[in-house]
């Protein structure tokens, strides 16, 4: 529906991928000598200059579309992987499933679809002050708030809104529980997010307050009559909107959501397990990863020659930690019911066909055919790329294309016959609404 | 006044976040009332007897484009009744195409496909936003559609089976945020995301009335000759369709409205938020009564994010709510008063010694 809904969805899992990073490389850092953190600061930094740079910005802000979850996991784990670092895939897995979940959690809450702007600077601060005084990261951060502020700022109510349901549509589906939320109360034992608390006031979008909640204001020829004013009784109590300045370096603005909430809780657990940019069920490919396509292609290593010095790095405390997480991901994904509506679909092409009695078989009936949609190739390319470990050496002249045969139509399947309904039914009743409506 | 009755799940998937995504139809004669919804490319339609409130019987179809085969995004459902069909048709907008299916017969044939590129004059109005479709109605025989162009599609029913598209409205300055029509009154109004709204003659073929708002519309419906407002900032507006006047204003929600119902024969109006809560309220607009959106009732749905919720027959008695990332719809109705107690049974129970 718009195509600004990506780069604001990478901004901000961006900027937990790196809270998560740093949350991570701080508490091994406790553990090892004062080389290990200056390693730290390294991995850090080369990971914002490539996640913040100029080049992959572009790609981003170039993208129409947002890529399935597999596919921009893909993406984060290259992005991750830009310096020393290296995670293993269920790392990986759990990094993506924590990002996802504090993305959305910060979509469903904000007071106003333009509150997301304000979400994605707190997270430009974040990653800012994850290296405070390094003046290539800061620059870095300058460049990518120009960017942004320029794009978004000049959006219409309206087109926010679609931003935020654009994203919203993306991220539905997804509960994975983050102990971090459950513990505070902002995700409920099913995994669904607290919105709303009786304790909390509630936040007012701009010049809401005016007016308290619970009004009923009458006019007469335009103008107000306040003698005929109504209240009725409110559950919660509300709160006017901070308005306060969207920029860098300032104290305070409108939300905490998207500041780092792991400086306070250092909990990284997930319960009942996740993988979801592994386990996305009901995605097709599509030819829309040009973006994708292009990061693949390039090196985004900053470090060459460096094998030596490769960092491992969990995001599990323990072996048990992870083993719990891949079992319960496992059985999470046991459970999904899969049905293909599609097998009882009848199109107009199908119709037709069978009106026509026409002959010509279908790609399915082709034996050995296999259907692949646009982009399959690509995403095969990505899967092995994702399988091979991150120091093995590049390849060269791969391919893309895929050597199957393109099937000519999509399915050879046809739906079951409904039985006919007994007798035509009668049209709605008209007397007893014409006697309502008067 | 409500009270909960179940929560009736979906056949598979969880609810898409649109604004509006619940749409309601009923047959009076009949006693059915029909239901849709989306969740990205699939459409779930629920039918059931609203008096015996029997079992919910689901249908799903997959809505997937009819040149490339591919699933299509939907960003907007709506259960319409043309007068010249006996049941009611599906209107299935999405980023690239409108399709219509039967509600009663072959659910999963597309009976008529259009796509925006072809009929839409100013298809590529804005490159920063895809097309897309939002707000459908009915009046009479003409099925319109409201888009991102600002354009009005306008698709003809000419039989049980028998569509046809005509040219476009396009009075709209920019992307659509609702259409409604009266079912009694047979008036149309559209409204558009920066505030206007107009009020349509009939035939829907020239403008009556435009009002300038100036409030970031979401969604309307109209009922007793007064348009309805709900508004991204949770305010709602009742506008006379007569004489664009702004007649009533109510701050009752602190998220967008998602959602505004009416039951015509009682002239209750329900409004639900993304703030989890939806409102009833009485609309008096007879003499001697004094003009007044009376506050009825109230009901905070915790941790639902609201996204669709519609009366389900049109005395108002009865509610479906429709909730993002919800995998059941919830029902409620209007709770029957209780008789006063017999003066005997009052009296407590002596124990017996």
């Amino acid at each position: 529906m718009t195509e600004k809904a990506l780069p604001l969805l990478y901004l901000n899992m961006a900027g937990e991928m790196m809270y998560i990073l740093d949350q991570r490389l701080k508490v091994s850092a406790e553990f090892t000598a004062g080389d290990e953190k200056s390693k730290s600061e390294k991995v850090l930094k080369d990971i914002i200059l490539l996640v913040l740079g100029k080049s992959t910005l572009d790609e981003i802000f170039k993208t129409k579309m947002i890529p399935p979850k597999k596919n921009l996991k893909i993406v984060f784990e290259k992005l991750a992987h830009a310096s020393i670092m290296r995670l293993n895939e269920n790392s990986m897995d759990k990094l993506f499933d924590l990002m996802i979940m504090a993305v959305k959690y910060s979509m469903v809450k904000v007071t106003m679809a333009e509150q997301i702007l304000t979400v994605s600077i707190n997270h430009l601060q974040g990653i800012q002050d994850i290296l405070p005084t390094d003046l290539d990261v800061r620059n870095a951060i300058e460049h990518a708030f120009t960017m942004y502020c320029s794009l978004y700022r000049p959006l219409s109510v309206q087109h926010w809104h679609l931003v935020r349901t654009s994203i919203l549509q993306y991220l539905a589906g997804v509960h994975i529980k983050i102990s971090l939320l459950l513990r505070d109360d902002r995700q409920s034992p099913e995994g669904v997010f607290v919105l709303n608390r009786e304790d909390v006031a509630v936040q007012l979008a701009p010049d809401m307050d005016q007016v308290p909640i619970g009004t009923v204001i009458y006019y007469q020829n335009g103008k107000r009559v306040e003698e005929k004013d109504e209240h009725f009784e409110v559950k919660f109590k509300y709160e006017p909107y901070k308005n306060l300045p969207d920029q860098l370096n300032v104290p305070e603005r409108s939300t905490d959501m998207g500041e780092n909430w792991y400086k306070k809780h250092g909990s990284l657990r997930i319960q009942g397990g996740g993988g979801i940019g592994k386990n996305e069920v009901g995605y097709k490919a599509g030819n829309e990863m040009k973006f994708l396509e292009s990061l693949m292609s390039r090196d985004l290593s900053t470090n060459k020659d460096l094998d030596s010095e490769i960092m491992a790095m969990s995001l599990f405390d323990d072996p048990t930690e992870e083993k719990n997480y891949i079992k319960e991901s496992e059985e999470w994904y046991g459970k999904i019911m899969k049905i293909d509506a599609t097998k009882n679909r009848k199109s107009l092409k199908s119709t037709i066909e069978e009106k026509t009695g026409g002959s010509r078989p279908s790609s399915a009936d082709k034996k050995g055919a296999t259907k692949k949609s646009k982009g399959a190739g690509l995403l095969e390319l990505m899967d092995e790329a994702a399988a091979r470990p991150p120091t093995a050496k590049p390849r060269r002249g791969t391919s893309t294309e895929s050597s199957s045969v393109k099937p000519k139509s999509r399915s050879g399947s046809r739906p079951k016959e409904r039985a006919p309904s007994a007798s035509a039914p009668k049209r709605a009743g008209s007397a007893k609404k014409k006697a309502a409506a008067n | 006044m409500f009270e909960h009755i179940r929560d009736v799940a979906l056949p598979i998937g969880v609810i898409a976040p649109f604004s509006g995504n619940l749409s309601v139809c009923w047959l009076d004669t009949r006693n059915i009332t029909y239901a849709a919804l989306s969740q990205h490319s699939n459409v779930h339609i629920a039918n059931w007897d609203n008096k015996t409130d029997s079992e919910i019987n689901w249908e799903t179809i997959n809505i997937v484009d009819e040149v490339t085969d591919r699933p299509v995004e939907i960003t907007a459902v709506g259960l319409v009744h043309p007068n010249a069909r006996n049941f009611p048709v599906v209107i299935v907008g999405s980023t690239t195409s409108v399709q219509i299916y039967d509600v009663k017969k072959n659910v999963t044939r597309v009976m008529f496909q259009i796509s925006l590129e072809s009929i839409l004059k100013e298809y590529s109005v804005n490159k920063d936003v895809g097309a897309y479709c939002k707000g459908i109605s009915c009046n009479d025989n003409t099925v319109l559609v409201g888009t991102h162009s600002g354009e009005i599609m306008m698709l003809m029913c000419n039989g049980e089976s028998n569509f046809s598209s005509r040219k476009t409205l396009k009075e709209h300055k920019t992307p659509v945020a609702d259409i409604a029509t009266c079912r009694y009154d047979e008036i149309t109004c559209s409204a558009s995301g920066d505030g206007e709204i107009i009020v349509w003659q009939k035939p829907v073929k020239a403008v009556s009335i435009r009002i300038l708002t100036k409030h970031p519309i979401n969604i309307v419906n109209v009922l007793r000759k007064h348009v309805i407002v709900g508004t991204l900032r949770g305010i709602i507006q009742f506008y006379s369709v007569l004489t664009g006047d702004l007649a009533c204003q109510i701050h009752a929600h602190a998220r967008p409205i998602s959602s505004i119902s009416v039951a015509p024969e009682s002239a209750y109006i329900l409004s639900a938020s993304e703030d989890s809560q939806f409102f009833i309220y009485k609309l008096h607009t007879r003499k001697p009564h004094p003009f007044q959106a009376e506050h009825r009732f109230g009901m905070h749905l915790p941790d639902k994010l609201i996204v669709g919720a519609q009366f389900t027959n049109g005395r108002g008695s009865s509610v479906a709510v429709a909730s993002y990332d919800q995998t059941a719809i919830s029902m409620y109705k209007i709770k029957k008063l209780q008789a006063p107690l017999p003066a005997a049974a009052e009296q407590p129970i002596q124990p017996q010694v």
